[in-house]
């Protein structure tokens, strides 16, 4: 073969695709096939350019395949060899090598059925594992979003200098600010789906719409147009115009599909909207359960004062403008920030800089590291299954090392051997890989069944061509990992040794006895690894299970519902509804004491508010900030979370009386770090003195994992707002009593839409969901790992004996004891598995760094974890090594040295 | 492309090809793959190694020789040409004849686009 000077990367990957002909052609031409495919892709690359020449490469190369599989025999026969040998292979001569490799082993597997349904199972469930982790990895992690040139989404937060948070929220006027001095952004659109759904009453009964209220520019930003109609316009968001988008889903639902709804009028809140367009099904922004898209500016003022630019709430998403990267948005949206901080010092006090994510990372942020580290895990547990598999064709090429000797014995090459060992091992793993997509299609949805409200995208996973093709390529690197060493070992032998020992004995020793012992110590620390992750996982969900929120979850019941603005406009109205709504609940049979909050603890945080303590004025850093969450009398009582000063809300702290706070650990001790704050005043963003009347053990608001914020609660009475939401304690079981709770409120007002109500147990239970499917499924997949390694132990240990058998006999008839044995063959089964619990562990101590984001409570250098999981293993895998000793016990001398 | 005779042991296309692209001419491997490529306008292209797998099978039938070297130039292997022989000239002749009986029926049921027609005149 030549190096010519124009040897271009198309000629070398040609070169190497030469070596799937056979040695006497490449010999022969070799040379001047290169040659010949130089020419023709200069010709290709003057043609059409690269592209061409791919083109021309990938023909190139399939051609050399097609060649060898029509042409193997004439290919093979030497330089200057003539018409004698071309002949020579007569009738078989139409029939590949390869062709015929497959029919023979095809027929050998065939043969061992228990040999092949082991092997392809276990190939099965390591490749289907993987094709079904990754299925979802690539719709949730990998692929794009549904959105044209998705790359140019962001998400944008507020970034506080002054308390260092990264995720504020946008006020409307935020936006507006934004969009003409942030040129590196096409556009930029606020939406929420706070404050509630619309109710809609066009139909027999009333039900609630989700709903995301909108900016202008919403339907610009991602990009689609709607499917049928049109998409709100931006002249549309100021004055008069009600107008609505509906989600294709509630189209059908509610309309069967009937395009004339669009330009009708519907009723949303008793308030009049034009329909103006239907969204295409797959549109799913902010999330799947959005209904309706509607503008902000129709939320009523009351409800939420969006004139204000202090009013966040509001979540943003921009289009960077074409061919502008994060770091400049980023760096243009600073200038833009610091510049607005001086229009507005007071309402943008500190908020100096923006946060710029992309927003495919951020609606994936939370889960992403988990389902990384989740292919890896059964990537691992794939290489374990490998390692099995190897073991066993190793244990079978030694059996058949009588065979193989006889076959090299009359002239088969070494090369020729491995040939037909590997297709062997190629027909296994593609057995093994369709069974595994068979598997991963059914596993998918499992998948989605257990996990799939927990995963963002989740609409998105299926078994498609790109995971298809990711099947393929671990079925060939499958393949290649448990069938290359032992077709290695297995042929490496001299004819005239092999022929020799497989007389005597039909095996071969010691070189076969180093691969076996490195294949398991490979497999237990591979099974090390795994375990640990897994087992600091569970560790890490049972710390956050046993988390203390701060209230009784037990026996409590919990209600969210918005009261209509239509229907009760006044405050006087809804605080009256909440009245009877109230009074009603108490008057459920099974209900103990009722009282209502803002938000549900592990929802979300209160408003935040800023404040002043009156009597220390100046603080380092400016006003304290907190969450305000507004309460009733007696909700801490209700929910069993204790006072730890001063009194509770009573009915007389009421809109006339003095306006009083209870504040909790966390906030009095940031502020009141060596003395009680009973009694003292602090001023609200409205000006007044409040007095400080208790303090309050800390509730857990956003989630488990995250510690309370410092948190004012203050009377419902004196701060009324129209979403709240009931907390019932029951005297019983409280499932029991959740359908008069239902009937309760409807009592009061049947159009009354219920936002949740489920028992508080179920609402912290979900809260851990996601890592709860996480833990288990990681738990799964380290006992499938176990299994595995623990297989491949008793296989090596047993096969190990039956190869001793004689050896054994010898030593018992030569006066070893029964436990001299036992203790042999143990230890022999054992010194490579406490190797790879070495290794394993420490490897293990190394990559489960890699787990700190999505650890809670526990170290990644757990003890207890550290020792548990090698004690568990060392005592499987001693299980596994007394099998087949106890077996070698009872080999009778006598018989053992009439088989040799 | 297959490259041996078909089952009615008329020579495959690459066979025919080889042949007609040699005609009176030496060529080596590459030029033959121009000289298809080119007269055929491009509607017919060889790839190397099917082209050589045929060029070894000619060789054992003994349609085309390797044309003698005389003596090598330099460094490594001199590069090889090939010419047809007799046996392959009397071969080629047959299945040019039964080809242009075939392309005549064609013609005759006005199954040749105008452009074929045309490019084969000029």
């Amino acid at each position: 073969m030549i190096d010519g000077p124009t040897d271009s990367w198309a000629e070398r990957l040609f070169r190497l695709s030469l070596i799937v002909l056979p040695r006497p052609f490449r010999e022969e031409f070799g040379h001047e096939l290169v040659e010949a495919f130089s020419a023709g892709r200069g010709q290709a690359e003057s043609a059409g350019g690269t592209r061409a020449v791919c083109g021309f490469l990938v023909r190139a190369v399939a051609d050399n395949l097609v060649t060898v599989w029509r042409e193997g025999s004439l290919l093979r026969v030497p330089e200057g060899d003539r018409w004698r040998s071309y002949k020579g292979e007569g009738g078989s001569e139409m029939m590949s090598t390869l062709m015929r490799d497959l029919v023979v082993s095809a027929r050998m597997l065939a043969r061992r059925p228990v040999f092949t349904g082991v092997v392809v199972g276990t190939l099965a469930l390591g490749i289907g594992a993987n094709a079904a982790v990754f299925s979802v990895v690539d719709a949730v992690v990998l692929s794009a979003l549904p959105f044209p040139d998705s790359e140019q989404l962001v998400r944008l937060h507020h970034s506080n200098s002054r308390t260092g948070s990264q995720r504020g929220a946008f006020s409307l006027l935020d936006r507006e600010d934004l969009v003409p001095r942030a040129t590196s952004m096409s556009d930029i659109a606020v939406y929420s789906t706070v404050p509630s759904g619309l109710l809609f009453t066009g139909g027999d009964e009333a039900v609630e719409v989700r709903t995301a209220y909108v900016s202008a520019g919403f339907f610009r930003v991602l990009g689609i147009d709607a499917q049928v109609g049109r998409v709100l316009l931006d002249s549309e968001e100021r004055g008069d115009n009600r107008v609505v988008v509906l989600s294709h889903g509630f189209w059908m639902r509610r309309f069967g599909g009937d395009p004339s709804v669009i330009g009708r009028t519907i009723r949303l809140d008793d308030g009049p909207f034009l329909v103006t367009g239907v969204m295409p099904p797959a549109f799913v922004f902010p999330s799947e359960e959005v209904e309706a898209w509607v503008f902000l500016t129709t939320i009523p003022s009351q409800s939420i004062p969006l004139e204000y630019r202090e009013v966040r709430f509001l979540d943003a998403v921009g289009r960077m403008a074409p061919g502008i990267t994060v770091e400049q948005a980023a760096s243009d949206l600073q200038a833009a920030s610091y510049a607005l901080t001086q229009v507005y010092p007071d309402e943008n006090d500190g908020l100096d800089g923006k946060a710029i994510v992309p927003l495919r990372e951020s609606m994936t942020s939370g889960v992403q590291s988990s389902l990384v580290i989740l292919l890896g895990v059964v990537g691992l547990v794939l290489l374990i299954a490998c390692a099995n598999v190897a073991n066993v064709l190793l244990s079978r090429g030694v059996e058949r090392g009588h065979e193989l000797a006889i076959r090299q014995a009359l002239g088969a090459g070494r090369g020729r051997l491995i040939r037909q060992l590997m297709t062997e091992s190629v027909l296994l793993s593609v057995l093994g890989g369709g069974l595994g997509v068979g598997l991963a299609y059914w596993g998918t949805g499992a998948l989605m069944a257990g996990g799939g409200g927990l995963l963002p995208r989740s609409g998105e996973v299926g078994i498609d061509g790109s995971v298809l093709l990711f099947s393929l390529g671990i079925t060939v690197l499958t393949a290649l990992t448990f069938g290359l060493l032992p077709a290695m070992t297995v042929t490496k032998h001299s004819r005239a040794g092999r022929l020799q020992s497989a007389a005597r004995t039909g095996v071969r020793g010691r070189e076969g006895a180093a691969v076996w012992s490195v294949l398991v110590a490979g497999q237990v620390s591979l099974a090390m690894l795994i375990v640990i992750s897994s087992g600091l996982l569970l560790r890490s969900l049972w710390a956050l299970q046993n988390v203390d929120a701060g209230f009784e979850p037990d026996q409590l019941i919990a209600v969210s519902l918005t009261i209509n603005d239509a229907r009760y406009p006044e405050r006087s109205e809804y605080m009256s509804a909440y009245g009877q709504i109230m009074d009603r609940l108490e008057a459920v049979p099974g209900v103990a004491s009722v009282a209502s909050i803002r938000y549900l603890p592990l929802r979300r945080d209160g408003e935040s508010t800023s404040f002043t303590i009156m009597d220390r004025p100046e603080l380092d850093g400016g006003a304290p900030r907190a969450s305000m969450l507004q309460v009733s009398p007696g909700f801490f009582s209700t929910v069993g979370t204790p006072m730890v000063a001063g009194r509770d809300f009573t009915d007389a702290d009421h809109g006339e009386a003095a306006p009083v706070l209870i504040v909790n650990e966390a906030l009095a001790e940031r502020y009141w770090p060596s003395e009680s704050p009973i009694g003292r005043f602090v001023e609200g963003p409205g000006g007044d003195p409040v007095q400080v009347v208790g303090v309050v053990a800390d509730i857990r608001q956003r989630s488990l994992a995250e510690e309370a914020q410092p948190t004012l609660y203050v009377p419902q009475l004196q701060n009324p707002r129209r979403g709240m939401a009931f907390v019932l304690q029951t005297d019983s079981d409280p499932s029991e009593v959740v359908s008069s709770v239902r009937s309760a409120i409807l009592e009061v007002d049947p159009d009354q839409p219920i936002e949740s109500l489920a028992v508080m147990d179920e609402i912290r239970s979900a809260s851990t969901a996601q890592a709860r499917f996480f833990s288990w499924l990681l738990a799964g997949f380290a006992t499938l790992a176990v299994v595995l390694a623990s297989f491949g132990i008793y296989g090596v240990v047993s096969h190990g004996v039956s190869r001793r058998t004689s050896e054994i006999g010898i030593r018992v008839a030569l006066g070893a004891s029964r436990s001299g044995v036992l203790g042999m063959v143990v230890a022999g089964g054992m010194r490579p598995v406490i190797a790879g619990t070495v290794v394993g562990g420490a490897a293990a101590m190394v990559a489960t760094r890699l787990l700190r984001s999505i650890l809670f409570g526990v170290s990644t250098l757990d003890p207890v974890t550290f020792l548990a999981v090698p004690t568990l293993l060392l005592t499987i895998a001693l299980a596994a090594c007394w099998l087949p000793a106890a077996r070698a016990v009872r080999i009778d001398p006598t018989e053992a040295l009439r088989a040799e | 492309m297959r490259t041996r005779s078909d089952k009615s042991g008329q020579p495959s296309g690459a066979v025919l090809s080889i042949l007609f692209a040699l005609g009176d001419k030496e060529l080596h491997g590459y030029g033959i793959m121009k000289e298809v490529e080119e007269r055929t306008g491009g509607r017919v292209s060889l790839l190397p190694s099917s082209m050589y797998a045929t060029i070894k099978r000619m060789m054992l039938e003994g349609w085309i020789e390797e044309v003698p070297q005389a003596g090598a130039e330099g460094p490594g292997r001199p590069r090889r040409s090939y010419r047809i022989t007799t046996r392959g000239r009397a071969m080629a002749a047959r299945e040019a004849d039964r080809l242009a009986a075939l392309l005549e029926m064609a013609h005759a049921n006005r199954m040749v686009s105008d452009k074929a027609a045309s490019d084969a005149a000029s």
